[in-house]
């Protein structure tokens, strides 16, 4: 099943989340601020990091940035998860690579779990097409 | 004598008057326009992050609530830990409603003490009893030296309470994991004792310090765009320091850490 690294300050946040989406099957790895939540993307290779925008050493576009300067972090998906939606933030984070902006307060568990899912399904790469044979 | 009559030389001098001062009048009203706007500005900015700082423990209460009810195959150990984030949240809103109340006291004059006397050091002893296991959870080692017992103080519990509260979350909030938060009470003169609160936290930009202990202050995130908490906590909890007739200092360095200590007379 698809592994999700979820960053957040808020352990009440984590641990909902991670509930919900354990509910539904995922693995989760969390981290409480930025830098760790760097260290994990590359040692935990998640298919799906839940970013918040507020994080206690560096914001969560700052940590997107970081990731899609990688090159071997950057083709893990990446949705900012907030409860923070101004519209500069949400434009910074789409034109930096991100794949959603989800707004905290409006998703309840289940819709993140959905929301999760549909991000899963159309980050997946394109099937490889099949060599054409030599003429 | 009419002005029509007056030498032309007193016309030119009634002019030059006349634009000066309509200049320095424009320059005071626009000095006063600005100012009128960036108030503005911090009042927005407030109501704004004052909302936020709201409705995050009110999502949070919410889908704990939602995931308890939808969800029959939670455990008790998940059902547990989901109701206590619904009593933590309450709480967490029921003090920022607090801290508001509080601010408009302050402001109107209104903020009354209930002093009595009491063991400042049993005070400190008792509330980080209460951080402790927070500390553990965040790997965050929270050690104290509050020396030898002190001479009774007289101060209003419930306010002091709020402040030591208030300055151990604090650098609870921005200490990393694997850091240190360190308590330290002395006698510092006859007539005053003296608490400490040292972090290795994230510490605070040395241009940001001035206005930290403001009312409006919020700790921006380097984008200048997101602000954490109302920054209302540690306005109130200078002017609680003051009206004890205290005073609060600040050292901090940006990586390093943090360190606030303040007065209170004895």
């Amino acid at each position: 099943m698809a592994k999700i690294l979820l960053v957040d300050d808020d352990q009440s946040i984590l641990t909902i989340f991670e509930t919900a989406l354990k509910g539904a099957g995922f693995d989760t790895v969390t981290a409480l601020d930025g830098k760790s939540g760097l260290e994990k993307a590359s040692t935990e290779h998640p298919d799906l990091v839940l970013l918040d925008q507020v994080l206690p050493d560096m914001n969560g576009n700052d940590v997107l940035k970081t990731l899609k300067a990688d090159p071997a972090l950057k083709a893990i998906p990446v949705s900012l998860l907030s409860n923070f939606g101004q519209n500069q933030l949400v434009q910074d984070a789409l034109s930096q690579g991100a794949v959603d902006y989800i707004l905290k307060y409006q998703v309840e568990p289940a819709d993140l779990v959905n929301k999760v899912k549909e991000i899963l399904k159309t980050s997946q790469p394109a099937p490889q097409a099949p060599a054409q044979p030599a003429q | 004598m009419s002005i029509s009559d007056a030498p032309p030389y007193y016309a030119a001098i009634l002019l030059l008057f006349s634009t000066v001062f309509l200049f320095v009048k424009e320059k005071q009203a626009a000095k006063k326009v600005k100012q009128l706007q960036e108030d503005a500005k911090l009042k927005n900015d407030f109501m704004h992050t004052t909302i936020h700082e709201l409705r995050a423990p009110l999502t949070a209460i919410k889908d704990s609530s939602k995931l308890i009810v939808d969800t029959p195959t939670l455990d008790k150990i998940q059902v547990d830990k989901l109701l206590s984030i619904i009593h933590e949240q309450s709480k967490k809103m029921l003090d920022q409603v607090s801290l508001l109340l509080d601010a408009a006291k302050f402001e109107a004059g209104k903020f009354v003490l209930e002093k009595t006397q009491g063991d400042f050091r049993k005070l400190v002893e008792e509330k980080m009893q209460v951080f402790i296991p927070q500390a553990q959870e965040k790997k965050v080692n929270l050690s104290s030296d509050l020396g030898q017992p002190l001479p009774l103080a007289t101060f209003d519990q419930i306010r002091m309470g709020q402040v030591v509260n208030n300055l151990l979350s604090n650098s609870l909030k921005y200490t990393p994991e694997g850091g240190s938060i360190t308590v330290t009470l002395r006698q510092k003169t006859l007539r005053q004792i003296e608490l400490t609160v040292a972090d290795t936290g994230i510490g605070i930009p040395k241009e940001k310090q001035a206005t930290l202990f403001s009312k409006f202050y919020q700790i921006q995130g380097s984008d200048g765009q997101q602000r954490v908490g109302s920054g209302l906590g540690l306005y109130i909890t200078k002017s609680i320091i003051e009206a004890h007739g205290g005073e609060i200092f600040l050292q901090s360095e940006p990586g390093k850490g943090t360190t606030i200590s303040f007065t209170l007379p004895i």
